[in-house]
């Protein structure tokens, strides 16, 4: 078992993954999956077993406080200090085996060997409760602009959350 | 985000019309920034194939034609929307540096060079993402 960096070699795999947890309306391109793990390498990881990506965490530098609004690039900041979960998934022949918290482990040192030591996501659909277990807990007081940006989830019910 | 199974990033299934108009005018110009890094990763890329991998510059040439009609019409759309240029370069020289550290570490393979024409070639352009284009 391995985690490792994601390049664009590893898309055919990443594509199963995905189209195996999530509804077809959901599924990302895998030109667009393409460009975000060859641009934020460094922060998109795969987790392997025998050569077979069982799962895979997308995310990319961000700043604390700032929303990604719904459908955008993975934004540029400067003066980052949070790692920005975007997304992960997990293949159903591989649940239960505890590689989501072990991606999410992983994903925490490297961060913290970038100087960021907080991360941060957007949940929707009732997964706060999921994230809560993991350790992140709302923000409530984010700024009116921000507040706007998360807007843009409706209707879905969406919070920012962040671990410490 | 998403998260093992469930729409927890619901990017893809909502439409526009379900966004706030607080926020609908900087969404629209955050869709042609999405766009420009989209296809301008894709254009370095080919570029920089056609350059380092001779063995794949045929495939590379090719597929990078299916770029140009996009870009001509990003370039419109551009024109007649509030994107902030500064924004809109610091996009593209993101995806030119995140090339330019792999191309230095030797990251910049063969096999990169084929996985992303392949990618073009086979699964084609989000056309999705391009929407917003047309």
């Amino acid at each position: 078992m391995a985690i490792t960096v994601l390049s664009a070699a590893d898309v055919p795999q990443l594509m199963q993954v995905q189209q195996n947890c999530y509804s077809q309306e959901l599924v990302e391109s895998a030109t667009v999956m393409a460009e975000r793990i060859s641009v934020f390498q460094q922060t998109c990881w795969g987790y392997f077993v025998d050569q077979q990506m069982a799962g895979y965490l997308l995310a990319y530098p961000s700043v604390l406080g700032s929303i990604t609004p719904l459908a955008a690039a993975f934004p540029l900041y400067q003066n980052t200090n949070c790692l920005y979960l975007h997304d992960m998934a997990i293949s159903s022949e591989f649940r239960g085996q505890s590689l989501a918290p072990k991606l999410l482990q992983h994903a925490r040192i490297e961060a913290e060997k970038m100087g960021l030591n907080t991360m941060a996501l957007v949940a929707v659909q009732g997964a706060d409760e999921y994230w809560a277990k993991q350790g992140f807990a709302k923000v409530t007081d984010i700024s009116a602009d921000q507040q706007a940006i998360l807007d843009t989830y409706l209707p879905e019910i969406a919070c920012y959350m962040i671990k410490q | 985000m998403k998260k093992l199974g469930y729409s927890l990033f619901a990017a893809l299934c909502l439409s526009s019309a379900t966004l706030s108009s607080a926020v609908k005018a900087e969404t629209v110009d955050y869709q042609y920034l999405t766009v420009a890094g989209y296809l301008n990763f894709y254009l370095l890329n080919l570029n920089a194939c056609e350059d380092y991998h001779p063995e794949i510059r045929q495939q590379a040439y090719e597929a990078e034609k299916q770029l140009y009609p996009w870009l001509t019409k990003l370039e419109q759309k551009l024109k007649g929307a509030d994107a902030d240029n500064k924004t809109l370069s610091g996009v593209v020289q993101k995806r030119r540096e995140a090339l330019n550290l792999q191309i230095s570490e030797g990251d910049f393979t063969l096999d990169h060079c084929k996985a992303i024409v392949k990618l073009l070639t086979g699964d084609g352009l989000d056309q999705t993402l391009l929407k917003s284009l047309n």
